[in-house]
């Protein structure tokens, strides 16, 4: 994921969850961006700003955001920058606070211009230790602080595998380990395994599960599709449930050279822009049998034509497919708003053929402002709808393999649950009716007011 | 009445085919793309279909509010398809098609719905018809659209003119809701009485 993106999901998750804490969206930014910095302070020591400008943070720190105290330290910055180099970003650093204005959404946009211009983590070294300590201060008093643009799916992904302790856990492009994490916090025996590409993932991701506590979890710098890490004598290690949130939006010659990928499809082997059914391919082949791989997709990738409608023919031909789940979109908000499901495949050891799979939509009931207060009902909610599908025929069905073909092999869940049509509700319409001839009335009031005036 | 050249008061681009604004970018979000289907004077409306676009480049790219959308297509009626980017459409993240010219004012000297309105009128589509080149294909190009002529009256008048003109879009269109709703009412009422007698 690109590092502005990532900041800023960051930023944005952890601001929310700070907001509370903080006297304004400010003071939670800043606290956001100490987090951050936290981690990255200690090998990074000389992007930070030395001891003689802390009384500035301080200021800063007590939110005493007036013109004066804020020029006072863009000063002691701009002096800074100009006797060393190292520290050129920082007037500008103070600028976007101060054209930011206060409200929280221009504060990160004006700091999505600053990341998207300076390397990130000279972007962050505008952070110093007093301020550090009051954020991890907030950050203890809060129970759920999941850092992660995925936090509120994390506990959605938790509910929908089952391992059992003792278990191993491997998610191959972990971010900032949130899934891992969330997984942890409802079963807290198991041995965790993350994998990413990017060095300001992993670190975040340390500091992630410190702050949750988390201490097993092992990781390593290295790319999923190339050259994988945690491998055995027999070459890459299988796990028991592998958790996956591929890329969204590369192609494979953006992320490895097939030729780098002898043998790892056995399927069929993605081209060009299935870089999803790579990662799912490649998270299938890491999970031994009787275990279990959770994936999210875009919902684009389900419903496509060519060589992935083959894809997913050979896929759902292995009857390891047995769960489709359609979230609302709004779960992955901000960062991204596209829609999304999740796919679950069993690597059952039993021969009895499933040859059918559980599809279910949960994208509709929770496309409204409440999940967003009450992340964890999405996660209770999907359970429910899983556990007892009967219970809700609009939004969860059983289809067969046979039904999936005749649909041209779409996976999305909402292709085979049609809601039940409703009786006309003549008293709704009668109200909009009336309602609706005193908007026109009185646009035909403004209107012929308004010609009698100018003519 | 003094006259200006429309492109002399704005700039004039044309919004960018999906698939350049997708082409290449890991990071990317999903915004609203508007064609000249959902072009009116009272706002972006209808289904927006989506494009992703890459961050760095929805900075070149998105619409802002005040913008002037103009159809490229479908200039062989009378007048042109114009649209306003409206304060309510911000709330999204929107580009422009490649079908869509978009016209951003450089100053202050025009009020946009005035001069939306004018773009919109037939005197404006005579302009264009005079100026366009070749008949086979109706597509209008954005050289075209900067030669127009618009006439400068007042700030005053630009603004009485264009409240005048907006009160009726927005007196039409509550109207035509009004009758849908009506419709559907009906119709409901229909079903509801003999809805079952067909089974």
């Amino acid at each position: 994921m690109d590092n502005t993106v990532f900041v800023r999901g960051v930023l944005v998750n952890v601001v929310k969850r700070l907001i509370p804490f903080g006297r304004t969206p400010m003071d939670a930014a800043m606290a956001a961006l100490a987090l951050l910095a936290y981690k990255v302070r200690s090998d990074n020591s000389h992007l930070f700003p030395p001891f003689e400008l802390e009384g500035g943070w301080t200021a800063l720190t007590s939110l005493d955001r007036t013109s004066s105290s804020l020029e006072h330290f863009h000063q002691l910055l701009t002096d800074l920058a100009e006797r060393d180099e190292r520290y050129r970003y920082w007037p500008d650093a103070v600028n976007l606070f101060k054209e930011a204005d206060g409200t929280f959404r221009e504060c990160l946009f004006e700091m999505d211009n600053v990341y998207s211009r300076v390397d990130t983590l000279a972007a962050l070294s505008f952070l110093t230790g007093p301020l550090v300590h009051v954020a991890l201060d907030q950050a203890r008093t809060v129970d759920t602080l999941l850092l992660g643009a995925f936090g509120a799916l994390a506990e959605v992904t938790a509910g929908l595998v089952d391992p059992p302790p003792g278990s191993a856990v491997y998610d191959p492009s972990c971010g900032m380990a949130d899934q891992l994490i969330a997984l942890q916090k409802r079963q807290p025996h198991l041995s965790l395994y993350g994998q990413d590409n990017s060095l300001l993932a992993l670190t975040v991701a340390q500091l992630n599960a410190f702050l949750n506590g988390v201490e097993r979890i092992e990781f390593a710098l290295a790319d999923t599709l190339a050259n994988p890490a945690f491998k055995d004598d027999w070459g890459p290690r299988q796990f028991d449930v592998v958790l996956s949130v591929p890329p969204f939006g590369q192609t494979i010659g953006n992320v490895a050279s097939p030729s780098m990928l002898p043998g790892r499809f056995p399927l069929r082997e993605p081209k060009g822009r299935n870089l999803e059914w790579a990662f799912i391919q490649d998270a299938l082949y890491r999970t031994r049998s009787g275990g279990q791989t959770l994936v999210m997709v875009r919902s684009g990738v389900l419903n496509s034509s060519g060589h992935e409608a083959k894809l997913r023919k050979d896929l759902l031909e292995t009857d390891m497919l047995d769960l489709v789940v359609s979230l609302p979109s709004r779960l992955l908000s901000p960062y991204l708003g596209v829609k999304f499901q999740l796919l679950r495949f069993q690597k059952s050891v039993s021969k009895t053929r499933r040859s059918s799979v559980l599809f279910i939509d949960a994208s509709k009931d929770f496309a409204d402002e409440h999940f967003r207060k009450e992340p964890p009902s999405v996660a209770l909610w999907v359970r429910q709808l899983v556990t007892h599908p009967e219970e809700f025929p609009t939004l969860a069905r059983w289809v067969s393999h046979e039904e999936i073909e005749q649909a041209r092999m779409s996976w999305l869940p909402e292709i085979y649950l049609r809601p039940e049509e409703q009786a006309p509700n003549l008293e709704a319409l009668e109200h909009e009716v009336a309602q609706q001839t005193q908007v026109a009335l009185e646009a035909r009031e403004r209107f012929l007011k308004v010609m009698k005036e100018t003519l | 009445m003094k006259l200006i050249k429309l492109g002399q008061e704005a700039e004039i681009t044309r919004g960018a085919p999906k698939s350049r604004m997708e082409e290449s970018g890991d990071a990317f979000e999903e915004v609203g793309l508007v064609q000249a289907a959902n072009l009116s004077l009272l706002g972006i409306e209808g289904g927006l279909t989506f494009a992703r676009v890459a961050h760095h480049k929805l900075r070149q790219y998105r619409l802002l509010r005040g913008d002037i959308l103009i159809s490229l297509l479908d200039v062989s009626n009378a007048s042109l398809r114009v649209g306003l980017v409206q304060e309510a459409d911000m709330e999204r993240t929107l580009v422009a098609g490649a079908n869509v010219a978009i016209v951003r004012l450089r100053s202050d000297a025009l009020e946009r719905d005035y001069l939306a309105l004018y773009l919109r009128s037939n005197a404006a589509a005579r302009q264009l018809y005079s100026a366009r080149a070749g008949t086979a294909q109706s597509y209008l190009n954005i050289v075209a659209l900067g030669d127009i002529d618009i006439p400068m009256p007042s700030r005053e008048q630009q603004h009485q003119m264009a409240e005048l003109h907006l009160s009726y879009e927005r007196y039409a269109l509550e109207t035509q809701r009004l009758l849908g709703a009506e419709r559907q009412l009906l119709q409901a009422q229909f079903e509801q009485q003999f809805g079952g007698m067909s089974g």
